[in-house]
């Protein structure tokens, strides 16, 4: 049991409707404090609906919402201590870079010399004191992103909302961000509440990840948990690539299952934890990631291979992917290392043996 | 080499700004014929010795604004003291248009800001209702509010039948009459800039002024108003300038005790009781008047901008 105060926001029973239209359907969470929590999920999963929420600039149609275990679901998003980051930096146009800063420190009643020296922290933690006096429409893209996360930080609010603030960089300087933002968390020791659709984002920053489609939370856990452990399908098919393979269970065994395969092949397989309502019969997918499969000569027969035909051949720099098409029909994709010098790849037509990894597959009832 | 080569741009450099020019021509005419002709015209008929039923002699005098600025007595041999006719109708015109961009703003702002956030949709309904009542000459929409507010007119009788007052409030020939005619006439010259900068607005900034502590009034203080400015000061130029040189309506509602410069000058040029010369000296005073506040503006946009 965690203590209050370790509990940075809480969500319980949120539920938000625009008239008819359903954008959070119950949604539940706990953030911890000084945790980097990421909601990552498609366009229109609701989860910028629950930052807003969060962040006071939208109302709750029912639930509420718990900031270090006080309800704020009635507070006005100017007296939430909590700030944000927005995708489209919604800096002040008209203000110079330190006086973006300084909004928000002035509104607090900080005084003077006080908030000038945040401003100035604030700004040489973002890598910008050379440019405090600059408008925003004199800096790049890159630099008025760090402004916003100067501004939003000054306050030192009590959870900082990021609103998928690096969507608008270009590739490289997403990649730089990332692990800056991840150090800048840390180092702030602030509670980071970020919101993207960019799984590989969601993974490489977060402490866990909240998974949401269409109005609901399908699984939160850590970057291992939500890509190792799936619980249900479309948390497996969004997270990275998977090979999902129709399937029945016919037999329990201990925490694991044997599933049964369309074209008669029988795989043991890992299952979720909450599988209570897994028995034989029980119908679903097998989960298969394609780095954990591989090419091998011999068919083994304690359930972890499959047969096919390889089809093609993608070649991917440092990896290279195999499309093999199943006995049943089902193709799987199988991801292969490039540096495996000595490894010779299967031709296009040829018949192989794919060697599943232990622990590599994993039943899904949902 | 240069003749057959071309240039970096591929284009005939001398021949093609000898195009410019032609092109540019029928701007230039404009602004020469329609511009700076007519000033110059006014100028030169401001140093000229009126004509007693009008009109000029040409013969260069400093009369008009020697009248207009200080007296000399009855007949020119007592000491030279200041004239205030005349400058104290430019003050209470001074005055008069401040008051109407004022009052123009205050209206005109919360307006402009309300069509600005209605749905795209219905926006060009609310601009079209903004501008309805300027599809009718202003001459009968000013004749109208004198009907409408004079003593025995629909306001009064209105407000005596509601028992709000006991006898007609006298507003005709009254500045108020002349400041309500001003107001009217100009309101819509503020609504409109004011609406375009709300519309370019992005509303986003206020989420992000809540989202940093400030409440309602400081964030219309310190985000939007500062990001609507050139709006407001178009609008408050739009206005001060016409209700500056404005007669229809001081002519109309004000009577004789109220006179603004527009009139003034007007009554110099109509029938044989005129003074052109007096006119279009206090014509040039007018526009030097309005060239201050518009240089004004230049440089504090100016300024703003570096």
């Amino acid at each position: 049991m965690t203590e209050v105060s370790d509990i940075a926001v809480q969500l319980s029973n949120v539920k938000k409707q625009y008239g008819e239209a359903v954008a959070l359907h119950d949604v539940s969470l706990t953030i911890n404090d000084k945790e980097f929590f990421t909601l990552l999920g498609p366009s229109g999963c609701g989860k910028t609906t629950l930052l807003r929420i969060i962040a006071g600039f939208e109302n709750v149609t029912a639930g509420s919402v718990f900031l270090h275990g006080k309800e704020i679901a009635s507070l006005p998003a100017n007296q939430r201590p909590v700030n944000t980051v927005f995708q489209q930096y919604s800096l002040f146009p008209h203000m110079s870079v330190e006086e973006n800063v300084l909004f928000g420190l002035q509104m607090r009643k900080v005084p003077t010399s006080q908030a000038s020296k945040r401003a100035k922290a604030m700004l040489e933690l973002v890598q910008l004191e050379n440019f405090a006096s600059r408008l925003p429409s004199q800096l790049s893209g890159g630099q008025q992103q760090r402004v916003a996360l100067a501004r939003a930080l000054a306050p030192e609010p009590e959870v900082l909302l990021l609103d998928e603030p690096l969507s608008a960089l270009d590739l490289k300087l997403r990649q730089a961000m990332r692990i800056e933002l991840k150090q800048i968390q840390e180092e702030a020791g602030i509670t980071f509440i970020f919101v993207t659709h960019d799984q590989e984002e969601a993974l490489t920053m977060s402490d866990r990840i909240a998974v949401m489609s269409a109005g609901n939370v399908q699984q939160i856990g850590t970057s291992h948990d939500i890509y190792d452990a799936p619980t249900n399908r479309f948390v497996a098919d969004f997270i990275g690539e998977s090979n999902l393979l129709d399937s029945e269970v016919v037999k329990i065994d201990g925490d694991r299952v044997q599933c049964l395969l369309p074209g008669g092949l029988h795989v043991s397989s890992t299952v979720s934890d909450n599988n209570s309502s897994i028995k034989p019969g029980t119908k679903g997918h097998l989960c298969i990631r394609p780095e954990r499969l591989s090419v091998s000569n011999a068919a083994d027969t304690n359930g972890n291979s499959l047969t096919g035909v390889v089809v093609r051949h993608i070649y991917l720099g440092t990896d290279t992917q195999l499309v093999v098409e199943l006995t049943h029909g089902q193709t799987v994709q199988v991801r292969t290392q490039n540096s495996d010098q000595g490894l010779r790849l299967p031709a296009a037509g040829e018949t192989v043996n794919l060697h599943i990894q232990s622990g590599g597959s994993r039943f899904l009832s949902a | 080499m240069a003749g057959i080569a071309p240039n970096n741009s591929g284009v005939d450099g001398a021949a093609f700004s000898g195009l410019k020019n032609r092109l540019l021509l029928p701007s230039w005419l404009t602004i020469g014929v329609l511009l700076v002709i007519p000033v110059l015209l006014m100028l030169v008929y401001s140093f000229l010795t009126k004509e007693f039923r009008g009109g000029v002699v040409w013969e260069f005098s400093i009369a008009a604004y020697d009248q207009f600025f200080l007296d000399r007595g009855l007949f020119g041999d007592e000491p030279v003291k200041i004239e205030w006719t005349y400058i104290n109708i430019f003050i209470r015109s001074i005055v008069q248009a401040g008051l109407a961009t004022f009052f123009c703003l205050l209206i005109g702002f919360p307006t402009a800001y309300y069509i600005a956030t209605r749905p795209p949709s219905t926006r060009a309904f609310w601009l079209f209702m903004v501008t309805v009542p300027y599809w009718v000459n202003l001459l009968i929409r000013t004749v109208s509010m004198k009907f409408l507010i004079r003593d025995s007119g629909p306001l009064n009788q209105w407000l005596l039948q509601l028992g709000v007052i006991s006898e007609p409030i006298h507003l005709i020939n009254t500045n108020v009459a002349v400041q309500l005619g001003l107001f009217y006439s100009y309101l819509p010259f503020m609504v409109l800039p004011i609406y375009a900068a709300v519309e370019r607005f992005d509303f986003a900034l206020v989420e992000a002024a809540h989202d940093l502590y400030a409440d309602r009034m400081t964030t219309l203080r310190r985000v939007l108003i500062p990001a609507v400015k050139p709006g407001i000061i178009a609008g408050c130029i739009l206005v001060f300038v016409p209700s500056l040189g404005a007669f229809l309506a001081p002519d109309l509602l004000g009577g004789a005790k109220n006179f603004m410069i527009g009139s003034l000058i007007e009554e110099q040029f109509k029938g044989s009781a005129g003074n052109w010369p007096f006119g279009a000296a206090a014509s040039m005073i007018l526009l030097s008047l309005v060239l201050v506040v518009l240089m004004f503006y230049a440089r504090n946009e100016a300024r703003s901008r570096s």
